[in-house]
This record gives C-alpha cells, sequence and structure tokens, in this order.
C-alpha cells in the first residue's frame, strides 16, 4: 500500500481536468476566461494565497510577482489549449493549494528568487488548468488575455492590500495569517474529499 | 510588403472588434390565430448553432411545431427557454395578440423565465432580472464605453471631481437613453456610433494635454465633457437596448433596471481600475514614464481607427 | 496461487480506477452550486448552538489570554479542524461527536469564566482537541454538498468569523469592568455547555 500511494494520489487527481470547461460563451471569450478561475474556487484559493504571500513578502519580490504571475498564467494557458492531453502536470494544483496555504499561515519570508520561482511555477501549472479546448482563432487570444487578466487583478489587489494591512495595522499580519490558515484548512479537506474514497476502495 | 501582412492582420481584428458588438439572439414570434391558438416562428441567428433554444409552454398549451394551442384558459403561465446563455444571449419572445396588441419578452440565461399574465404586464421582479444583467453585460461588453469611461479617469485629479465627473457621464447617457427608448427622439444607429469612437479619440487627445501640463478646459470641467458625451453614448445605449426588446406593458421599468444594470458595470469597471491604480501605489509598483503616453496614443489610436471605419460604413452605405 | 495473488491485484486496481472515474463525473458538477455550497456550509455552524458558543468562547478565550494566544488559537484552529473534517470525509465514526461537542462549550466557557491561565500549550491541546470534534461533525456532512469545496469554504469561513467575534467582544477585557461581563459571559457558555452535555448523555429530554 505504502507503494502505491503516489501513485493512487496522481490518479485522483486526473478528474479535476474535466472541470475546465467555459463557464459561458454569453460574455464572449475575454469574459469567459476571465471568469473561469475567479468562480471556480479550487483556483482562486491557491491564487489569493499566492497573493496573500506575495503581500507578507519584501515589496520588490510582490512587485515582481505582478509582472511574472500573469505571464507564466498566460504561458500556462496557452500551454493547456494547445496540449491538453498531459493534463497531468495541472493536477499539482492540490499539492500547491494546500503548501500556499501553509506558507501564508506560517508567514514565511522567502528569498527572492525562491518566491518568484515558486510563483512561475505555480502561475503556468494554474494556467494549464484553465486551459481550454473550446476556443478558436481570435476566440483564443481574447480567452487567454482573459484569463491573464484576471491573474493580474486578483494578485495585484489582493496582494497590495496584504501588504498594505499587514504593515499598517497591529492585527493586520495576524488577519492575513488567519485567512492563510483557512485556505490551508479548504485545502485539506478538499484534496481529502478527492484522494480519501480512492485510498479507501 | 513583409510588414503589410501584421498590419492587415491587425486591422481585421480591430475591424471585427468594431463590429462585433452583435450577440446572437433568436427571436419567437407567436401570433394568435384563434382564441388561444397560436402559430410559431423561429428567427434565429448564429454562425455556429443550428438548433434554437427548446421553449416550454405552460402545462395546459400542446405544442406541435408550428402551432401552440392553449385552448380557452389562452397564453397565460410561465414559459421557460431552457439552454439560453449557453448559446444565445437572449431570445425574444414576442406574442401578437388577436386584437392588435403585441408583446414582446426578453429571456436570458440568468433569467430563463417569463410569467404571462392576461393583462401582458410582468411582475416588476422579473424585469429586473431580466435587464439588469443585460445592462451589466452590454457596458462590459462595450469596449468603446469603457475606454471613454477611463479616459474621464485620467483627467480628473481628485475623488470629489470623479465622483461628479462619473455622475454627469450617468445623468447624461440616462436622459438619452430614456428619451430614445420611450420614442421622444430618434437617431440613426450609425452615426451615432461613430460619434462615440470619436468621443474616445477626443478625450484621449485631452487628456494628453492635461498630462503635458497645457491648461485645457476639460480637465478644469471634466464633469461637462462628461456629460455631452454621455449625451452620445446614451444613444448607442438605446439602440443596444431596442435590439433586445422591450415588453410594451413594461418600457418604463424594463427601462430603468436596463439603466441599473449598465450603472453597476460601469462602477465596477471604475472601481476596479482605482484599486489597481492604489495597488500599483502600495506596491511602489510604478510603470516606465514612456508607457503612460503610449497608453493614450494607443487609445487615441483606436477610438480614431474604430471611428474611421465605422464612417466607411456609413460611406459605402452598409 | 502466485497467479490468484496478482489477479487480486488487478481486480483491486481496476475497483480503484472505475472509482476515480466516478468520482470523476461526481467532481465534473463542482463548479455548480458554489453560491448553495458556500451557503450550505456558512449556515451550519450556526444552526447548532452549541457549536456557536463553543466557536465564540474560543476567540473570548485567545483575547483573556493576549498574546500570542489571542492569534494563535484562531490560526491553529482551522487547521486541526480541518484534520477532524477528513476524519468526517474519510466516514471513520468518531465516538461521541455530540458528546464532545457538548463538553466543548462547557470546558471552554469554564475556562473563561474563571479567566484560567494555563501555559500555552494545554491551552492550544485542550482546543485542538475539541477542534478535531467541531471539524468532524462538519466533514461529515461534505461529501453530500451540492459543491463539497465550496461547502468546506463556507463553514471554515463562519467558524473563523465566530472566533473573531469572540475576539472582538474579548476586546473588552481592556477595561476592568469589560473583564467582568467577559467572564460573566464565559459563565453563561458554560451554563449552556452543561445543559447540552447533560442532554448529549441522555440526561435530561
Amino acid at each position: 500500500m505504502q507503494r502505491k500511494l503516489p501513485l493512487i494520489l496522481v490518479l485522483a487527481l486526473i478528474p479535476q481536468c474535466s472541470w475546465a470547461h467555459l463557464v459561458s460563451t454569453r460574455f464572449g471569450e475575454f469574459y469567459a476566461g476571465m471568469l473561469h478561475p475567479v468562480l471556480a474556487l479550487n483556483h482562486l484559493l491557491p491564487w489569493l494565497a499566492l497573493a496573500l504571500l506575495a503581500g507578507l513578502q519584501p515589496v520588490e519580490s510582490a512587485r515582481r510577482n505582478l509582472l511574472l504571475f500573469p505571464l507564466a498564467v498566460a504561458t500556462g494557458t496557452v500551454l493547456g489549449c494547445l496540449f491538453p492531453e498531459s493534463s497531468l502536470i495541472s493536477q499539482v494544483n492540490l499539492l500547491a493549494f494546500f503548501s500556499l496555504g501553509l506558507l501564508v499561515t506560517l508567514a514565511l519570508r522567502l528569498h527572492q528568487s525562491l518566491f518568484t520561482a515558486v510563483a512561475l511555477v505555480f502561475g503556468v501549472i494554474e494556467g494549464y488548468g484553465n486551459g481550454t479546448l473550446d476556443v478558436f482563432g481570435t476566440g483564443f487570444l481574447l480567452y487567454v488575455a482573459g484569463v491573464t487578466v484576471a491573474a493580474y487583478i486578483v494578485m495585484t489587489i489582493t496582494s497590495a492590500a496584504a501588504n498594505w494591512i499587514s504593515g499598517h495595522q497591529q492585527w493586520g499580519s495576524i488577519a492575513v495569517r488567519a485567512l492563510g490558515s483557512w485556505i490551508m484548512a479548504a485545502g485539506i479537506l478538499y484534496s481529502g474529499f478527492l484522494i480519501l474514497p480512492a485510498l479507501q476502495s | 510588403m513583409r510588414w503589410f501582412l501584421p498590419l492587415l492582420l491587425f486591422m481585421q481584428l480591430w475591424t471585427q472588434t468594431a463590429f462585433a458588438h452583435n450577440t446572437p439572439i433568436a427571436l419567437l414570434t407567436l401570433s394568435e390565430r384563434q382564441v388561444g391558438v397560436f402559430d410559431a416562428d423561429w428567427t434565429y441567428s448564429s454562425s455556429t448553432i443550428v438548433n434554437p433554444p427548446a421553449p416550454t409552454f405552460p402545462a395546459h398549451c400542446t405544442f406541435d411545431y408550428p402551432r401552440l394551442n392553449c385552448g380557452e384558459t389562452g397564453l397565460v403561465g410561465t414559459l421557460t427557454m431552457e439552454q439560453l446563455g449557453e448559446r444565445y444571449s437572449a431570445a425574444v419572445v414576442q406574442i401578437h395578440w388577436q386584437d392588435g396588441r403585441t408583446d414582446a419578452y426578453t429571456l436570458t440565461g440568468a433569467n430563463p423565465t417569463i410569467t404571462l399574465t392576461p393583462t401582458g404586464k410582468l411582475p416588476l421582479d422579473q424585469v429586473a432580472a431580466a435587464y439588469i444583467p443585460l445592462g451589466f453585460e452590454h457596458i462590459l461588453l462595450g469596449v468603446d464605453h469603457l475606454l471613454f469611461v477611463l479616459g474621464l479617469m485620467w483627467l480628473v485629479s481628485s475623488t470629489a471631481m470623479l465622483v461628479k465627473t462619473i455622475t454627469a457621464f450617468t445623468i447624461a447617457h440616462s436622459l438619452t437613453l430614456a428619451a430614445v427608448t420611450l420614442g421622444w427622439i430618434g437617431v440613426p444607429e450609425q452615426p451615432v456610433n461613430a460619434a462615440i469612437a470619436l468621443s474616445i479619440a477626443i478625450v484621449a487627445v485631452e487628456v494628453l494635454k492635461h498630462q503635458r501640463g497645457e491648461r485645457c478646459l476639460s480637465a478644469d470641467i471634466p464633469w461637462a465633457i462628461a456629460f455631452g458625451f454621455g449625451l452620445l453614448h446614451g444613444f448607442g445605449f438605446a439602440g443596444a437596448l431596442t435590439k433586445i426588446g422591450l415588453p410594451q406593458e413594461n418600457v418604463p421599468s424594463a427601462l430603468l433596471f436596463f439603466n441599473v444594470g449598465v450603472e453597476l458595470g460601469q462602477l465596477a469597471f471604475v472601481l476596479v481600475m482605482l484599486a489597481l491604480v492604489w495597488s500599483h501605489k502600495v506596491l511602489q509598483a510604478q510603470l516606465p514614464a514612456w508607457s503612460r503616453p503610449a497608453t493614450i496614443y494607443g487609445m487615441g489610436a483606436i477610438g480614431s481607427f474604430w471611428f474611421l471605419s465605422r464612417l466607411h460604413l456609413i460611406l459605402i452605405g452598409a | 496461487m502466485k497467479y490468484l495473488a496478482l489477479k487480486q491485484h488487478t481486480t483491486k486496481w481496476t475497483l480503484t480506477l472505475t472509482l476515480l472515474t466516478m468520482a470523476g463525473t461526481a467532481s465534473a458538477h463542482t463548479e455548480t452550486g458554489v453560491a448553495g455550497g458556500l451557503i450550505s456550509g456558512f449556515l451550519h455552524p450556526l444552526f447548532g448552538l452549541d457549536h456557536l458558543i463553543a466557536m465564540v468562547a474560543v476567540g473570548l478565550w485567545g483575547a483573556q489570554l493576549e498574546r500570542p494566544a489571542i492569534w494563535l488559537l484562531p490560526i491553529t484552529f482551522p487547521a486541526v479542524m480541518a484534520v477532524g473534517g477528513l476524519l468526517g470525509v474519510a466516514g471513520v465514526a468518531l465516538p461521541g461527536i455530540e458528546i464532545g461537542i457538548a463538553l466543548s462549550a462547557l470546558a471552554l466557557g469554564t475556562m473563561v469564566a474563571t479567566n484560567a491561565r494555563p501555559p500555552l500549550w494545554i491551552a492550544a491541546v485542550l482546543v485542538g482537541f475539541f477542534a478535531v470534534f467541531h471539524g468532524h461533525a462538519h466533514g461529515a456532512e461534505l461529501p453530500t454538498a451540492a459543491n463539497p469545496l465550496a461547502y468546506g469554504v463556507g463553514f471554515i469561513t463562519c467558524t473563523g468569523l465566530l472566533h473573531l467575534s469572540g475576539i472582538l467582544l474579548g476586546t473588552l477585557t481592556r477595561w476592568p469592568a469589560g473583564r467582568q461581563a467577559i467572564r460573566g459571559l464565559g459563565g453563561l457558555i458554560a451554563a449552556l455547555g452543561a445543559y447540552f452535555s447533560a442532554a448529549a448523555f441522555g440526561l435530561i429530554a
């Protein structure tokens, strides 16, 4: 059983890919791209965790992240739209969900290059998870632009808010860490919900 | 010649954007032949989808396309349109009654059900549920309106002035939207669209002047320019609303809720923009100096291009 | 025999795979019902008065104990609660859930009422112990929720906000009169906890 565990974990994560469908084409591809990660909690919560983490880092890291994370997400989304078969990579999402929450809870100050690396890898994976097969031509560009803009908006506003509140209020950094622990708890429960049934069989 | 291709592609893209303001709408016309018996007729256009959405009529009606028989009770009760939102932006149900009255109802994915009453009057909450999302959707899909609002935000220097300017814009476009929808005035759509595009270019020029430190009237009293061009943008909203269709018995309330939706969308846009500006300040993430004029020039270029392409449409009589 | 073992092995894998695919079908609906899941999760801790008062007591006690407990308790609680939730998700039967929750209200209320100041680690272990019961009670219903993730987020958020309201009430401890009021509130929570405990043990109807 011990040796099988990693494999089971990986397998348990596969079904997630099927979610990456368009929310609605009613608003056009741009907004479909923008709403896709924001309406799905399994994307939004890890994004928020990364943004909170960025807010707890020195401001240089957070600032650099504003540019790099959306770029990474854009790259990932393009990959996700082009090569949806090798979907295994996108499932590291679940691990990121939990571990980003943990990092926020611990309020770890990472070395700038380490934080950037985490953000880039996570961005590509997340973008990949948001890829879709339902867009073509101009729609494809608009969709990728939408996901990227969503990444930029969520990252910018949340990390700035976290940075400001932890710098200006005594209780600020504690509030951010508490939010981090909530996200971590959600990550634990969600991972359990997806993985436990498979382990028990 | 090689440089020409990207340019052509670019122009192609923007021209598409200029026209792309039409979302597919399906129209179901029901004409009453005898009391309670209707002829149904679908009109729909969509490049990718062939089938219209499927309507579900009140239980006492039997529907065998193209004949709808509701018996003596008549067409009262709930009408639902499934699959809306996925394929069609909205569906308009037009009912021509035997007595010559015509009613039009708009159903959307968020609000796929209407309740038909003998008088044709819709409950207020149903009108709200249908028209607030439509207004919201319209402004968020209308890049030209958003660009103009962005230009206005650039012109103002204080929060009080921003509130004044946005309010002026709101009042102005509400006025013309109401005036056109209630049939007090009529304006041709194409020149309005061209003028809206021109307004973006003009605001871009004003912003540029303001940024250079030149004294310009529009920065001193931005609410005036907002009001003036707001009248124009209201005509644009009216055009969209007329296309969507208004329930004859509920014109004032539908108009009100559509406008509420537009304001909500506009407010959301302004708030997100302000939040982004604040965030950049907090994180000390200043963009390079050239980026600001570049953006304004870009905005002016897009406005001018839309203006020219829309003017071209008028000239060739399309 | 060896062949048979192999075969069993394969069957097990096939079963796992099938179940996984089924999990996939179930998850495919997960993007729907976000609002419903959030709301039902959010309301879950509010419907049980025993839950509610115990959570407020955590915040109150944290405020009484001051730093670092004031933030350590609300931050560790969700994590430990999630572990309890995992047991609930897995369907592991935990004996005496209702009793544990009722006792937690009694114990935490008593701590607040007596202004007890044990070493931090004892406080953390005590709160953590009860957090498992609370998490289990919420987690058990997670797999059946319209949207499990949204349900989880809902009840975590609600629990956190209850802690927060306890902490905010706890700021009254800055004033002597407020300190007494908080202890009184703790006494009330303990009394209610005693009532729920008695009910859970079947002592009263």
